[in-house]
């Protein structure tokens, strides 16, 4: 633990090899690669009470990169998200792209990472609800290897995920499939300094009619990120439109499954009613969509 | 630490803990004033400036990551003919009453017009979305970038490498 008046030592690691040593040797060092979460808690001649070592990732060249394969795009995790919009135009899944549009402002996208993001373990994070929708995985490295995550299984807790001592996210994988309908969209407070309060990612999938696949996920209820396979599964197989009583039944089983939680802002209860309209527009634009 | 970069394209070196801010520099130890500082959380574009050709909030740069950066800033972009345009077409509409917003929105104006010749008012929000102007004249803004647009601009300023 840092003392007031430490000074800051900063190590500038330029392989991912490097990096893994040096968070091996320092595994209370700060990771910083955009700083827009880190920059207002370091203090200008000591350092926050996290850390006195902060490794910079900016030089690591292979966390910046982008790869594309038939099935996946992978992503860098400290590649800017302006970066990723830009070079994953036509390739990035709508939804997940709408959502790396509407993270902050274009200023802060061309510091912020899809890494840092996810890393903040924060469930309302724009990009979240939106990777737990296509399956997302996350590669984790370490000295001791790499291991991959489905991001439903990164975040044990409030504020927590998965990384052990001397792990990092290296990239991010997303699976390349078609969609006939995808959409995201988010709930944020008046005040322009809010921090969105739900977010909501629905993709769907259709044949002749019949919904074939169909994914919701739903950010910022509670800790976590809500997405019921067994929801899910119910819609599959059915003929568009839908019946009132099959919307109904949705998202009755929904409302018993929402685990809202008052916060400082919002009632478990609105939390509760606005994620239930998310989902049924949702449901409702896929009657649309199929026209 | 000993940091060298360039401001404005022209060589600069201080010492600075590593941990200060970008927009502490350029206001304390470079007297670059026209930068402004207002929420300090990358939430109001009062402090954008371009570093290595990418619009950025100056509050959330640490002085570690400018070792051979380059640096843009509202003293240096006015230098450019694109400000002069835009300047004159702010001017006709009168936007910026108290001007305290005004560089900043200047920085993101000049960057989107780089890549943008005529964008369109939704474009220009877009762009804007950064930006706080206390004074909420937001479509006096949008009106003189819309003017100034049709003038000519450079592919990019302020990139150079």
């Amino acid at each position: 633990m840092a003392k007031p008046g430490d000074l800051l030592r900063v190590l500038r690691p330029k392989s991912v090899n490097g990096l893994l040593r040096l968070y091996a040797k320092n595994p209370d060092a700060l990771l910083f690669a955009g700083g827009t979460e880190r920059a207002t808690r370091l203090k200008p001649d000591s350092v926050s009470a996290e850390s006195k070592i902060v490794i910079y990732l900016g030089k690591v060249e292979e966390l910046s990169r982008i790869r594309r394969s038939q099935r996946y795009l992978e992503i860098g995790s400290c590649l800017p998200i302006s970066r990723i919009v830009s070079i994953g135009r036509h390739i990035l899944p709508e939804a997940l792209s709408t959502a790396l549009r509407s993270i902050a402002n274009p200023a802060v996208r061309n510091l912020a990472t899809l890494g840092g993001n996810i890393c903040a373990a924060i469930p309302n994070n724009d990009s979240i609800a939106p990777l737990y929708a296509i399956d997302g995985q996350l590669e984790i490295r370490s000295l001791s290897g790499s291991r991959w995550v489905p991001i439903s299984r990164f975040f044990p807790g409030a504020g927590e995920t998965v990384l052990k001592e001397g792990e990092i996210l290296f990239r991010i994988r997303i699976p390349l499939e078609e969609w006939d309908y995808q959409v995201f969209r988010k709930v944020s407070g008046s005040h322009i300094c809010s921090h969105p309060l739900l977010n909501f990612c629905g993709l769907a999938r259709f044949s002749k009619g019949i919904l074939e696949t169909v994914r919701f996920a739903l950010g910022g209820l509670n800790n976590t990120v809500f997405r019921s396979l067994e929801l899910e599964s119910r819609l599959e197989g059915k003929t568009l439109p839908l019946s009132e009583k099959e919307v109904e039944s949705l998202l009755a089983g929904a409302d018993e499954l929402l685990e809202p939680l008052t916060d400082s802002s919002f009632s478990a209860a609105y939390k509760r009613a606005t994620g239930l309209r998310l989902l049924r527009w949702f449901i409702e634009n896929i009657h649309r969509e199929n026209r | 630490m000993k940091i060298n970069f360039l401001v404005n394209k022209r060589p600069v070196t201080i010492n600075s803990s590593p941990g200060r801010r970008l927009v502490d520099i350029l206001r304390i130890d470079l007297g670059l004033t026209g930068t402004k500082e207002g929420c300090g959380e990358g939430r109001c574009g009062s402090c954008l400036v371009l570093m290595n050709g990418n619009l950025v909030n100056s509050c959330l740069i640490s002085a570690f990551k400018l070792p051979d950066a380059e640096i843009v800033t509202i003293e240096g972009y006015a230098q450019s003919k694109e400000y002069a345009n835009l300047k004159q077409a702010l001017e006709v509409t009168g936007a910026f009453p108290c001007g305290f917003c005004s560089s900043g929105i200047i920085m993101a104006t000049g960057n989107l017009l780089a890549e943008n010749s005529s964008p369109t008012a939704a474009e220009i929000r877009e762009a804007l979305s950064g930006n706080v102007c206390r004074c909420g004249d937001y479509d006096n803004i949008i009106a003189g970038i819309r003017g100034g647009a049709a003038k000519p601009q450079s592919r990019r300023y302020g990139k150079t490498r």
